[in-house]
């Protein structure tokens, strides 16, 4: 009797091992299952992976896997049965085991069935599960005829439960990788764009007679607005402001045709007006370009001859540029064209001219600018922006550009807006050329790479004037000394601080002046500086080359606080031009 | 800056091409400073293509100077354009580097062949 007992409890010890075992075995696969499919990322891979396992794992003998599509659900993969088959399959309510399936949300299995479904379909027992998804399922599987002919059991439908929630998972990272390929495919688009459309801008200008600043911010990787300087020999020089309603790339697309379309005609050999330029721009975007799509084009073109400093410009519905004129102390803005352009293909333009004097300048912008938010949602508007550039009329073009740009941002602060517009800026000087010689204005951030810069245009300066290599070497050394020692020393190469060259070209004499804005030097410190050369110091002789080299140096304490070092060179320029 | 290195027998030329400053002035002690680390103390420097030295330039060759002298090395210099002459003179330092006409002499100095 014992020994009975102990043989039954012996039995019921292997089948507890045994049931273990099973178990033990079944989070294994289940295991494998979940690594299998979700490490695949692409998406029919997954549905052929989730396909093939399942019929494995249920013992079934055929199946399918059906997706949503929106309201439709199309067989995606069919394995054994032929594509549309489950169709016929109707369960309850007019839909077939699938559709019932998937509006139920619930798995669904039921054996001995060969009543239910027409004979021609040797349909014994079936299992449907959906495949969950965020919102809605992603679709169903459904598994016919477990083999041997044996029923499906709840330990199936579990089995399959399981694999379509992985499968869920798998389905979504399919998803998410495809889409952040196609966003990232777009996105090196745009770059190109960019670009591309970055080489359209027109580079750092060197225009004797002119000091020029200009600042091209896309609100996307590629932008609407427009922004062009063409130096044309005999003309002048053309500058241009535009914007193109609507951002990104439609946008770009259009200004880039209007680029070529403006080269295109200043090139054409006669002068060309600029009511001409912008006449010839409105009949061909109205009639080939835009043709009536809800764009437009704003532009004002502007043609500056540098010898006589006469404007023709001519303004096609863009923000009107504001004009300092020294001599009346006083802003205008530059009204007077025709309208917006790419819409009325009967629109006129008529251009306007003034004269600039030295020391007028000119400030093209768009809307970007005024139309910058504040955390108020209150605009920066053309009144703040009138007063900004009536304040800085002291400053030199490229250093107010920066504090406009400064200011903007600064307003901007704080609003939570990421989405801004495109804003441009453009600020043209006409520089003074008279008996009292050309005057040029550099302005460098505080890195060492500027020297390079520095020196091209030392070289434009010199070569204009025919300057001997007597007077431009001394000149040279001392405005790099002083320049390097800006960036080093007073401004501890913070790149944010600017260093500002001077050059006046006299009839007897060049003067640099270097202006830093640093937290200025002790003068009389270095007044009293000892000047001979240590032979092996490995610093500080740049104070005393300059002053050997150079005919005079001032060292001045400049109001603002930094540091200005003129140097006079004289030399004799009466023979150039 | 321009730098190109060449072999005279154990003497290492370094010719140099475009403006000594301190931006430039940086590649140059870094290519001799591995020279140094390589136990090549011998030393020339060729100025035939510089057209410009300032101040950083001059201290940047003293720092060399004693670098090599501190390796028991030699530093020599050859073809001082007429301008970078003229600052070497102001600021005395002519007599304190070796300074050579043409780079054949001051390899004769050295008694270097040069390598075919």
């Amino acid at each position: 009797m014992y020994q009975e007992k102990a043989n039954s409890l012996n039995d019921r010890l292997a089948e507890l091992e045994a049931a273990l075992e099973a178990t033990v075995q079944e989070t294994e696969d289940l295991a494998n299952i979940a690594a299998i499919i979700t490490s695949i990322v692409n998406l029919e891979s997954v549905l052929a992976a989730a396909m093939e396992i399942s019929i494995r794992h249920v013992a079934g003998e055929v199946g399918a896997i059906l997706m949503s599509e929106g309201e439709a659900l199309t067989t995606k993969i069919a394995w054994g049965v032929e594509n549309g088959f489950l169709d016929h399959l109707v369960f309850q309510d007019g839909l077939d085991v699938a559709r019932y399936c998937l509006r139920s949300g619930e798995p669904l299995c039921e054996n001995r069935c060969e009543d239910r479904f027409p004979a021609n379909r040797p349909i014994r027992n079936f299992i449907a599960c959906p495949i969950p998804g965020k919102d809605q399922a992603w679709g169903v599987v459904v598994i016919l005829n477990k083999e041997a002919g044996r029923d499906f059991s709840d330990q199936d439908i579990r089995r399959l439960e399981m694999i379509c929630r992985f499968t869920s998972v798998a389905i979504e990272n399919a998803r998410l990788l495809q889409e952040s390929l196609a966003k990232k495919e777009l996105e090196q688009e745009l770059e190109l764009a960019r670009q591309v459309q970055m080489t359209f801008l027109p580079e750092k200008a060197v225009i004797p007679g002119l000091q020029i600043a200009s600042t091209y911010v896309p609100a996307r990787q590629v932008g609407g607005d427009y922004l062009d300087l063409i130096p044309v020999s005999n003309a002048g020089l053309y500058f241009l402001v535009g914007d193109v309603t609507s951002k990104g790339a439609p946008a770009a697309l259009i200004m880039t045709a209007v680029y070529s379309i403006v080269r295109a005609s200043v090139h054409s050999g006669s002068t060309m007006d600029p009511s001409a330029i912008l006449l010839r721009l409105n009949d061909l975007l109205c009639r080939d370009i835009i043709k009536g799509r809800e764009m437009f084009l704003t532009l004002f073109v502007g043609r500056l001859e540098i010898a006589s400093g006469r404007l023709t410009y001519c303004n096609g519905g863009h923000p009107s540029p504001l004009f300092y004129s020294v001599g009346a102390g006083d802003v205008i803005s530059l009204n007077g064209g025709g309208p917006l352009i790419g819409q009325f293909p009967e629109a006129t333009y008529c251009s306007s001219e003034l004269t600039f004097n030295p020391g007028d300048r000119i400030f093209c912008y768009t809307d970007g600018l005024t139309e910058a938010q504040d955390s108020h949602g209150r605009l920066f508007g053309l009144p703040r922006l009138t007063a900004c550039f009536r304040d800085g009329v002291n400053q030199d073009p490229e250093a107010l550009n920066h504090r406009m740009v400064q200011e903007i941002d600064r307003f901007r602060q704080g609003s939570g807006r990421d989405e801004i517009d495109d804003y441009t800026t453009l600020i043209i000087d006409y520089m003074e050329e008279s008996a009292s010689g050309h005057h040029y204005r550099y302005t460098y951030p505080s890195r060492l790479e500027v020297l390079e810069t520095m020196y091209a245009d030392l070289e434009v300066v010199f070569a204009r004037h025919d300057i001997p290599a007597e007077a431009a070497n001394p000149l040279r050394l001392a405005v790099s000394e002083a320049v390097t020692n800006a960036i080093i020393h007073a401004h501890r190469q913070e790149v944010a601080k600017r260093v500002i060259l001077q050059l006046d070209v006299k009839q007897t004499a060049i003067v640099a002046d270097i202006i830093d804005e640093g937290s200025g030097v002790d003068i009389e410190d270095i007044q009293a500086h000892d000047l001979s050369f240590e032979p092996l110091a490995e610093s500080s002789r740049g104070l005393g080359l300059i002053r050997r080299l150079a005919d005079a140096v001032e060292i001045r304490r400049m109001p603002q606080g930094g540091t200005g070092v003129k140097v006079t060179k004289y030399v004799d320029v009466s023979h150039s031009r | 800056m321009e730098i190109i290195l060449e072999a005279y027998g154990n003497v290492y030329v370094l010719s140099l091409r475009g403006k000594l400053d301190l931006a430039s002035a940086a590649g140059l002690k870094a290519r001799v400073k591995s020279l140094l680390d390589d136990h090549k103390n011998l030393i020339h420097v060729c100025l035939r293509e510089v057209d410009f030295i300032n101040s950083s330039g001059l201290g940047a060759m003293v720092s060399l100077l004693k670098e090599i002298r501190l390796h028991r090395g030699r530093l020599t210099l050859s073809d001082l354009a007429p301008y970078v002459n003229e600052i070497f003179d102001i600021t005395q330092l002519s007599h304190v580097f070796e300074v050579f006409p043409t780079v054949e002499e001051a390899m004769i100095s050295y008694g270097a062949i040069p390598v075919a």
